[in-house]
């Protein structure tokens, strides 16, 4: 990766509640170039509101978010952070009326790429021949891979992965693995949210939420 | 990218989904055919030619015209709420909402789905008013005015159905909410909407003159100018918020 276009992740003391009920408080941590960090945690620990605060989804109710690109950069608001990260998460849907190939294209477009990009992603989640069918007509694990075409679509330097394993066969889950494993050698930032141990392996440090 | 290419590939997106589900289409085709229906068995047996002397006819046709302004804006209104509403609410709900917030800006989201909802909007129109005034036997005086109104009309119309149809997707009770909520924001444009086609109709204006309807055409246009602006520019607070 372009040393322009390196991250520079740090959370201070972030929390966020919903109503009444905090979902999670004072979390602060600092990310930098090539390193991936698993964030781990029970259910309704906040794992998957960090990502979400971090990809600028969600604001946050006390602490900052602050993402630069580039060392000497200044830090992104949310829509520039929106538009930095590449996010696959469960509650993440794509068009089931669109085909995959056509879903690619569409998000390709209005990130201003290239075209011939949404045929790379697809060719590298495995579904370049299924990108003609509509999404409708995918398996749960094909629609994750579709998801992970998607948060890479725009050679993101920031990756958001929300339980990435979710609903993969073993070839699926080599697969998440050699992603991060790709992005951790361009020196982009990542961030893992699972429960699954396998998974969290694949972070060079872990980040533990206790809710 | 540039904020039109943006804003264009989301309108065509709304197409080809909506081509290929046809649920809004549905809703509106339907609605507007039930509505239609209705308002012909209630006209049927009385066709003007039943009026024996001139003078009834004549007043006859006066109350169709006055009564024609109003039934095809509430027809308008009412098949906007039933099919415009459904825009954002299904993505919302579906989850697809995420991805298009992570890739487009919130002012091309808006408008590609308010170009594809004015473009139904003006389709619905154009094939149901037509209809509605030949089932009340009124021939418009002024059919290009007609036209401007119900044109002019339906691009203010469209705007506000955008912008609350987002508000509403954000709500957890959304049945009604549509109609309810954007209602009293319409209120300005049905005065000027259904005056302006009491005169291209003919009523008070037999002759089809623009000049009595200029002032409506006039409120029409800022109200469609005033809409759009504002929901370009607190959009982003709905969306991303």
């Amino acid at each position: 990766m372009d040393t322009s276009r390196q991250a520079f992740l740090t959370l201070e003391n972030l929390g966020k509640s919903y109503g009444v009920r905090r979902v999670l408080r004072g979390v602060s941590l600092a990310v930098g170039p090539g390193e991936v960090v698993s964030v781990t945690g029970r259910n309704g620990s906040g794992k998957s509101t960090l990502l979400k605060l971090i990809a600028g989804l969600l604001r946050p109710s006390q602490g900052e978010v602050s993402l630069q690109i580039g060392a000497n950069a200044k830090p992104l608001d949310a829509a520039g952070r929106r538009q930095a990260v590449g996010y696959a998460a469960p509650d993440l849907a794509l068009y089931d009326e669109l085909t995959g190939r056509e879903n690619l294209l569409f998000f390709a477009r209005v990130r201003g790429r290239r075209l011939p990009d949404a045929e790379r992603r697809l060719a590298d989640v495995g579904l370049a021949g299924r990108g003609n069918d509509l999404v409708r007509a995918y398996s749960s694990g094909m629609r994750q891979r579709l998801r992970l075409a998607f948060a890479l679509l725009a050679d993101p330097p920031v990756l958001l992965l929300d339980e990435p394993s979710l609903a993969l066969d073993e070839a699926g889950v080599a697969l998440v693995a050699q992603t991060v494993a790709r992005h951790k050698a361009a020196r982009g930032v990542t961030l893992l949210a699972t429960n699954d141990a396998g998974e969290a392996a694949l972070g060079d440090r872990a980040l533990v939420l206790d809710g | 990218m540039s904020w039109t290419a943006e804003a264009g590939a989301v309108f065509a997106k709304e197409l080809r989904t909506e081509w290929r589900t046809r649920v809004a289409l549905s809703a509106v085709g339907l609605f507007a055919l039930a509505s239609l229906t209705l308002i012909a068995l209630s006209f049927r047996g009385a066709p003007l030619t039943s009026f024996r002397s001139d003078a009834d006819r004549a007043l006859q046709l006066l109350t169709r015209e006055a009564v024609a302004g109003s039934l095809l804006w509430v027809l308008i209104f009412f098949t906007a709420a039933t099919g415009l509403g459904r825009t954002f609410v299904q993505e919302a709900e579906r989850g697809t909402a995420l991805a298009l917030r992570l890739s487009a800006r919130a002012t091309t989201v808006w408008t590609g789905k308010y170009a594809a909802n004015t473009l139904l909007l003006l389709v619905l129109t154009l094939i149901a008013a037509p209809i509605l005034l030949a089932i009340l036997e009124v021939r418009p005086a002024n059919a290009g005015l007609l036209v401007c109104v119900l044109l002019i009309g339906a691009v203010g119309l469209a705007a506000v159905m955008t912008f609350t149809a987002a508000l509403v997707a954000q709500a957890s009770a959304k049945s009604g909410l549509l109609a309810a909520l954007s209602f009293p924001l319409l209120v300005p444009l049905f005065l000027a909407g259904v005056n302006g086609t009491k005169a291209a109709l003919g009523f008070g204006n037999e002759a089809g003159r623009w000049t009595p309807a200029l002032a409506d055409l006039q409120v029409l246009g800022s109200y469609a100018v005033i809409a759009v602006t504002a929901s370009l520019l607190l959009f982003d607070f709905v969306w991303n918020d």
